[in-house]
């Protein structure tokens, strides 16, 4: 009943807001007022579309008022051509949209510091080319007496907005956009899609190791999102009718980054709140100095980044937990759980899936192996043929083969700096090897990406504990989920009872103790029904009970026909739990065989005993060039 | 072509490269140690330009005091970037730090734009107009001082980085942060002296600029960019990627100024930027392994 009140208090007040929406410009109707409401609109279309990027997809991007402008231009330049205006508004959105993919298809290879900077430069180049383009741009001096937006359906309706003397109409024509730009955004992040940008924000890697191809759906909201930039130039272009490369500079890319932050991104509201306060107080501070706004929006920047990291929406949510504690959901940042579900208040109970040990269900559930052709007892299920992998002048592995056959628990174990990590990597496809292959089923996968191996069935952890960190323990499982959409809530209910983490649903998966990240981190693998299950020293940092728990956990898999392979470099935990031992030691295979077999081999006493100072010293050396590569 | 054109063009571009290579190798410095691209520091060459304007303009100080006014006074606007911005972010990540610098620049800029205006400016230099003939080609004294000012400005901190204690810190910090906190570097010290270095460079930078080119509260952003792209180009915190990169660009800008229109330099370098970006992000003399 609660969420039935909750969905009915939402609809009610999306309701009011819409009618609020209209009504504003009848209480404020003088000119100016109704001027600054056409401009909040046009500033929260944007604003929208930037936060797909920033707020959903963790993309900061400088460039937005490049395609704002690849808009404008667009519909200014066609129009006066001749052409019909939505014809224009529509061809604005594609063009920008074809920029947005241009500039995105490359650029989102790069991460962090480095695509900001990037966009940043873009939004800088594509003035200049406005300036220097004079030919169709007439460069700095801009395009005047830019047509007036008139929408005809011949015998039906014939409508020309004129933003000098008709405010309300062009108001009406803004706000349309803003209103379906909000709509379309609401849709896209609780869709699947909406997950899958929320889990790359949160950890890229992580997405891509759960089968999410994130450089594609990188590039798709970029572009999406200059798209929606380059339709709302189009309305900016025919309500101010003079554009110039002035109007689109970076300070205005800056702005509406101000405005994303300081509302609040990654939220529903931020981007309506950050441009309505940031457009008045722009107006009104400008008309003391203009150098005054630029100030105050710089001010507010770093103060929100420094004090209210989730912006005006994040305070308000902060007071009213203050205010009513009781009524307080204490859920996560974004309001509503981000992944589309609705998070169940904890009193609520969830459907009964509890899967007892012998559940046949829990197989079908969980694996995808049922649905092949039983594999030959002996084939490998993983081959890895002579892989070698250097760095510089330094080879991390050195001509290495072995087999994993379906069914089996294998470690991987040697000192560290062995080679290991660097392995792995190669293995799921986070690092190319210099030479040799890996081969899934007897087909080679050698140049495939992390996330087609995900498709494959190759799913693995992180030595660095990898969840989603702000999102809950339930979101987290369902993201794992994504590559299989079909019965996302049983699968997810399944893998929270088998790892136990039922208790811990609602809960940020950061909050949680770190043994039992770790299991998270399994449980979020086995969401993408793996075949081969990769775990990179999945016991560190646990304590012996934890670790005791989790080896149940992975016996339960295999039992449930997941073969595993593990990496660690404690011979005693791997020696009692795994069918088959590989030692690696200075990138090379030292050793292979059964446990009892290999912890007596002398070659393995010798490295695990007969360390020299000399010796270790060099494999620091190598853990850290491998961990540094591992960064990239 | 005309050989007094390039000659010409050559030397007006190793003027620009001093300039240059002044602002990237604070910019690198700070981007090695703290991972930050802190563009502010457009802001304090900017600033740099006008302290120097008034201190010898209103208090009637000799222009090469001056200059070490700007340099003071502009490491101690650097330092308060960092104490009150940089370092309460630092643990927020690299590409909202960067968001903040760009803040940082707006601030001051428009705050200079409030207190002094945007008209431009020129201060008369101590050398007068007269020039130095080469050739066909001609510099001012102010442009060959300049450039002269800069070998010394970069030795200096050459001596200082490879002979000092905290120098060889810096380096290290740049390096491997972690290792060099492992053995015992003081990342605060540090962080400290590589923002009071950059900033006052930056700030002598301005002010050893203001006699040859106007300036106005904005010129701060245009410079920091090109000197960026320098950064990038020889590779984001390599110190000798900075020097070897504001050559490059600064001749590249001249020359291509000099052969085709002045509007294409900066394309130009903008184009050269984000290419080199795209396909070596480490720069042409950058280790890898930083790309994360």
């Amino acid at each position: 009943m609660r969420r039935w009140s909750a969905k009915g208090l939402r609809i009610v007040l999306i309701g009011a807001s819409l009618l609020g929406a209209l009504a504003l410009p009848h209480i404020f109707p003088t000119t100016l007022e109704r001027h600054l409401l056409v401009l909040i609109a046009m500033n929260v279309a944007l604003v929208a579309s930037l936060d797909l990027l920033i707020g959903y997809t963790g993309l900061l991007s400088l460039a937005h008022a490049g395609f704002w402008g690849i808009g404008a231009y667009t519909s200014a330049l066609l129009v006066k051509a001749g052409f019909p205006f939505l014809g224009a508004l529509l061809l604005a959105g594609g063009v920008a949209w074809a920029c947005g993919l241009a500039l995105g298809y490359p650029a989102l290879r790069l991460r962090g510091h480095y695509f900001v900077v990037v966009t940043f430069i873009a939004g800088i180049v594509i003035t200049i080319l406005m300036n220097v383009l004079s030919g169709l741009t007439r460069g700095p001096h801009g395009i005047p007496g830019i047509p007036f937006a008139s929408v005809e359906i011949p015998g039906v309706l014939a409508y020309t907005f004129n933003p000098f003397r008709d405010k309300l109409g062009y108001y009406y024509l803004v706000l349309a956009l803003a209103l379906l730009v909000l709509w379309t955004k609401e849709r896209l992040v609780r869709s699947r899609f909406g997950e899958a940008l929320i889990a790359i924000r949160e950890d890229e890697d992580l997405a891509q190791a759960v089968g999410i191809p994130t450089h594609r759906y990188k590039v798709a909201v970029f572009a999406l999102s200059a798209g929606i930039a380059g339709m709302t130039g189009s309305l900016f272009a025919h309500y101010v009718t003079f554009i110039s490369p002035e109007s689109f500079t970076f300070r205005e890319s800056f702005d509406l980054f101000v405005m994303n932050l300081v509302g609040g991104a990654g939220s529903t509201l931020g981007p309506i709140l950050g441009p309505a306060f940031l457009t008045l107080l722009n107006e009104l501070t400008r008309q003391v100095h203009p150098a005054f706004s630029e100030i105050l929006f710089g001010v507010l920047l770093i103060l929100t980044i420094a004090f209210l990291p989730q912006g005006l929406v994040g305070g308000l949510r902060r007071l009213r937990t203050r205010l009513a504690p009781a009524v307080a959901s204490g859920l996560l940042t974004p309001e509503r759980s981000p992944a589309g579900v609705p998070n169940a208040p904890p009193g609520e109970a969830t459907p009964e899936l509890t899967p007892s040990r012998s559940d046949p269900n829990l197989n079908a559930l969980l694996s995808s192996s049922s649905q092949d052709p039983p594999a030959e007892k002996g084939t490998a299920l993983l081959r890895v043929e002579q892989v070698v992998k250097d760095f510089g002048g330094f080879r991390a592995v050195a001509e290495v083969s072995f087999d994993v056959r379906p069914g089996e628990i294998v470690g991987l174990v040697g000192p560290n700096g062995a080679g290991k990590t660097t392995l792995f990597n190669i293995i799921t496809g986070f690092l190319r090897p210099t030479s040799g292959r890996v081969l899934f089923q007897g087909q080679e996968i050698t140049r495939r990406a992390p996330h087609e191996r995900a498709r494959l069935g190759i799913v693995r952890t992180f030595q660095n504990t990898k969840v989603f960190p702000r999102l809950t323990v339930e979101q987290n499982v369902r993201i794992g989920c994504h590559l299989h959409p079909a019965n996302v809530e049983g699968r997810t209910e399944a893998i929270l009872c088998l790892s136990g983490l039922q208790g811990s649903r609602h809960k940020a998966a950061a909050d949680l103790p770190y043994g039992e990240q770790r299991v998270l981190e399994i449980a979020i693998a086995l969401g993408a029904k793996p075949k081969l299950l990769l775990l990179d020293e999945p016991f560190a940092g646990m304590s012996p009970a934890e670790a005791e728990r989790c080896m149940t956990l992975l016996h339960r898999l295999r039992e449930l026909g997941i073969t595993v392979l593990l990496v660690d470099h404690h011979m005693e935990t791997l020696v009692r739990h795994c069918d088959r031992l590989v030692v690696l030691h200075h990138g090379e295979k030292l050793v292979e065989g059964r446990p009892d077999e290999v912890k007596d081999d002398p070659r393995v006493i010798e490295v695990y005993l007969g360390r020299s100072r000399q010796r270790r010293r060099e494999r620091e050396a190598e853990g850290r060039r491998e961990s540094t590569h591992e960064r990239m | 072509m005309d050989l007094d054109i390039l000659v010409q063009a050559v030397l007006l571009g190793l003027f620009n490269s001093s300039v240059y290579a002044l602002v990237a190798l604070g910019l690198t410095l700070i981007f090695g140690v703290m991972d930050i691209a802190d563009f502010a520091q457009g802001a304090l060459y900017m600033l740099g330009a006008y302290v120097a304007f008034y201190a010898s303009q209103l208090l009637g100080l000799p222009y090469f005091l001056s200059l070490g006014l700007a340099g003071l006074g502009m490491a101690a606007i650097g330092v308060l970037n960092y104490l009150l911005v940089y370092r309460p972010l630092h643990r927020v990540g690299g590409a909202t730090t960067f968001i903040a610098a760009l803040g940082i620049l707006l601030i001051l800029e428009n705050a200079a734009i409030f207190r002094f205006g945007a008209d431009f400016r020129l201060l008369p230099s101590p050398f007068g107009h007269a020039k130095l003939a080469l050739g066909g080609a001609v510099l001012t004294y102010h442009q060959v001082f300049t450039i002269g000012m800069t070998g010394l400005l970069l030795g200096a901190v050459w001596l200082f980085l490879q002979r000092t204690k905290m120098g060889k810190a810096l380096r290290a910090m740049s390096q491997n942060r972690d290792a060099a906190a492992l053995v015992g570097v003081e990342m605060h010290k540090v962080a400290l002296l590589t923002f009071t270095l950059a900033a006052a460079l930056a700030g002598i930078a301005g002010a050893l600029v203001s006699p040859t080119r106007a300036f106005n509260p904005t010129i701060g952003g245009i410079i920091i960019l090109k000197s960026f792209a320098i950064v990038i180009f020889g590779g984001m915190g390599s110190i000798k990627g900075a020097l070897v990169g504001a050559l490059i660009i600064g001749l590249t800008e001249t020359l291509v100024a000099a052969f085709t229109a002045a509007q294409y330099s900066d394309l130009v370098a903008f184009g050269l930027m984000i290419a080199i970006l795209l396909v070596r992000p480490q720069g042409l003399f950058g280790g890898g392994g930083r790309t994360a």
